[in-house]
């Protein structure tokens, strides 16, 4: 009954504050409600409510806990996403905090990692095109065909193979974009409160843990894994230049000439050009392998295992028994 | 889009006609039993056996509470605004909420998330469809008999094809073949297949929810937790019956607040709705085989390519598509049967039973 009543004292209270706010008056009830609890156990002699109020009264404690913890993490989170290094290191169009850092970082890489992909497919598509071309001859049926550009489809296979990561490693960018767009926008202003307010009740005690757990990891860990890959990154390159191995990270201006002569004709010229072609694009390979397993894989992967156990740490600090490998699954 | 009335005077009519009557002869049913007990326990002067039937009567009590709980809870549940929701808790960009009940916004977020993910396998497979049929499109060019500069009038050369007049001389060629679009495009369709059928699976359990726990576990818990050896099961009936009538719901109604940006359609296929057709393009819908040869001759190898993209192709939209729709259509639901086995837990031990909580994650 306790719970039914701070459920319909909470509904019109909850309609007019901010998430701190909401918070304090959420507790204040559960105190009120508790000390009635607690009178009643006494008043009856009846021990167990005694006991039942004395073990929601250490769960208010953690709630309150939790929640002071948060407050002062909201300021101290503030400061540390507001520090001038990610103004620095914000691209343009971007505010300069954490997560404005991180999704600035994210564009950056779905650029280079979008242009990488119209490289490939669009080598991939004249490769196939040059690699079709074959010459026909007939006359009332009576002809030859030939076609000596066929040396030009060997490169179809890696060029598609090449395409299915990067596209993989695209849309893993994207999804990581959606969630922090997400969560930079709703992570406090709706998750947060929520959650606090559903771990003042017994019965939602877990999925209120959980979610204070989900919103805090997703709008403090998730662009602070994005920053350390990208951090992890740019040293990479900086030494992988520094060390003179720059093709580790960018590739050569100019793309390979994929173009076949005369279909027709009988010397060694195309299949010269298909493996001249194939020299070129062998050159792209280190700085096109670096990006997208580095920047486009590993990154998010990284990014969504701290968020996982971040998830982990705090929802057993907000009383909720979770399993994250549920949600490592996704990684 | 699928519903289930619960906040409907015919749902109370179900809940107050079926499931009370229902738990109340369960009730009484194990009622009967424990008195059976009792009463053989006292003519036999056991001791043990009166001790159990109390225990037993008290647990009875204590499971009957839950339907006492599940009325008033549905009510504050139905009388619970998503729009008052949204505006206390100050939502970004004045994005608006739709007004609708805890259930009906629960329902409304996983409808959406399910309609959201077919449309980005829509047009994923609608790209794939494209690119399929570009891969192997062939043309042959005939030899042709130029007239140089004498043949050429205000921009227009007369090539005369004579290599196609008496037989086939020329140059095949395949001028969209290659696969790295598609090789692309088939992770994440694949991706947002699965995306879609989880959607779908996390609405079917929304709606299984609503009658299927109610009816089905409420009553059978009831019973089960005054039946020695199974009072742990029937707590955990109990408490899934519970949680996932309340706690679920409630997970994905939070997140029908943020639905508006999280299913927002990419600004690409917003305003080009011939991307979300699900049937093939063949010639004759561009006007008859003869318009469409007339056509092909005119503009060349642009010919079907603008047949599937009059406005221009854009392959990575359409992977962005598919990466919200996995966003959307698994991992927030997943985080909300997450919360909700968290709150199993917690419900079960107000019936004083633990639960294995790793056996109930394996669900997910």
């Amino acid at each position: 009954m306790k719970k039914i009543l701070l459920v319909l004292l909470l509904i019109p209270l909850a309609f007019a504050f901010g998430w701190q706010e909401i918070s304090f008056i959420s507790m204040g009830i559960s105190l009120a409600l508790l000390a009635i609890v607690f009178m009643a156990g006494m008043g009856f002699n009846i021990n167990e409510l005694q006991m039942v109020a004395k073990e929601e009264l250490y769960q208010l404690i953690a709630t309150g806990l939790l929640v002071c913890l948060l407050l002062a993490s909201d300021g101290i989170l503030n400061m540390i996403s507001q520090n001038g290094f990610f103004g620095t290191q914000s691209p343009t169009g971007y505010a300069p905090t954490l997560q404005g850092s991180a999704m600035g970082h994210i564009d950056n890489e779905i650029l280079d990692m979008s242009n990488m992909l119209n490289n490939v497919e669009g080598w991939d598509m004249e490769a196939g095109k040059e690699g079709s071309r074959s010459l026909s001859c007939s006359l009332l049926q009576i002809g030859y065909s030939v076609g000596t550009c066929g040396g030009f489809t060997g490169l179809n296979a890696p060029l598609s193979l090449a395409g299915g990561i990067l596209g993989f490693a695209l849309g893993e960018l994207y999804a990581m974009k959606a969630l922090l767009s997400i969560t930079t926008g709703y992570a406090l202003s709706v998750l947060l409160p929520i959650g606090i307010l559903m771990r003042t009740m017994k019965a939602t005690r877990g999925a209120g843990g959980l979610l204070i757990a989900v919103a805090v990891s997703l709008y403090i860990l998730l662009p602070m894994g994005v920053l350390f890959n990208e951090i992890m990154s740019a040293t990479f390159a900086e030494k992988a230049v520094a060390n003179n191995y720059p093709q580790y990270v960018s590739g050569p201006t100019t793309g390979p000439e994929i173009s076949c002569g005369d279909p027709g004709s009988t010397s060694r010229t195309n299949e010269d050009k298909a493996v001249e072609a194939y020299g070129v694009l062998e050159t792209f390979i280190p700085s096109y392998v670096y990006s997208a397993l580095i920047r486009g894989t590993l990154g998010p992967i990284l990014a969504l295992l701290l968020v996982a156990a971040s998830i982990r740490v705090l929802s057993a600090l907000g009383g909720a028994e979770i399993d994250v490998s549920a949600i490592s699954r996704f990684i | 889009m699928a519903i289930a009335n619960v906040c409907d005077p015919s749902f109370g009519d179900f809940l107050m006609g079926t499931i009370v009557p229902l738990s109340a002869v369960c009730a009484v049913a194990a009622s009967a039993v424990i008195g059976f007990a009792y009463m053989i326990g006292s003519s036999m002067a056991n001791p043990k056996l009166t001790l159990w039937a109390k225990t037993e009567a008290i647990q009875i009590l204590i499971s009957l509470s839950s339907i006492l709980i599940l009325i008033p809870a549905l009510g504050a549940f139905c009388s619970i605004n998503a729009t008052d929701i949204n505006e206390a808790v100050g939502s970004p960009s004045g994005t608006t909420v739709v007004s609708a009940n805890v259930f009906e916004s629960a329902a409304a977020y996983a409808n959406n998330a399910a309609s959201y993910s077919h449309k980005a396998l829509t047009v994923i497979r609608y790209h794939l469809e494209a690119y399929s049929i570009l891969s192997q499109m062939n043309k042959f060019e005939c030899d042709t008999l130029s007239f140089g500069s004498i043949g050429c009038y205000l921009g227009f050369c007369l090539d005369l094809p004579l290599g196609c007049l008496f037989g086939e001389s020329g140059v095949g060629v395949s001028p969209y073949a290659g696969g790295a679009k598609q090789a692309a495009l088939n992770a994440f369709f694949n991706t947002t297949l699965i995306s879609y059928f989880s959607a779908l699976n996390f609405l079917f359990i929304l709606l299984f929810t609503y009658k299927g726990f109610v009816l089905v576990f409420l009553p059978i818990g009831l019973v089960l937790r005054s039946v020695p050896y199974l009072r742990q099961f029937g707590a955990v009936l109990i408490a899934v019956a519970l949680s996932f009538f309340f706690v679920y719901p409630l997970f994905l109604a939070v997140f029908n607040l943020i639905s508006a940006d999280l299913l927002k359609i990419p600004d690409f296929f917003a305003d080009k709705p011939y991307f979300f057709r699900e049937d093939a393009i063949s010639a004759s819908a561009a006007g008859g085989l003869g318009q469409s040869i007339g056509a092909a001759l005119l503009n060349g190898d642009q010919f079907i390519f603008n047949q599937y993209f009059p406005d221009g192709e854009n392959t990575e939209a359409a992977i962005d598509f598919g990466a919200r729709a996995f966003v959307a259509g698994v991992f927030f639901p997943t985080i909300a049967l997450l919360g909700t086995i968290a709150s199993t837990a917690y419900i079960a031990r107000l019936y004083g039973e633990e639960i294995d909580l790793s056996r109930l994650t394996q669900l997910v």
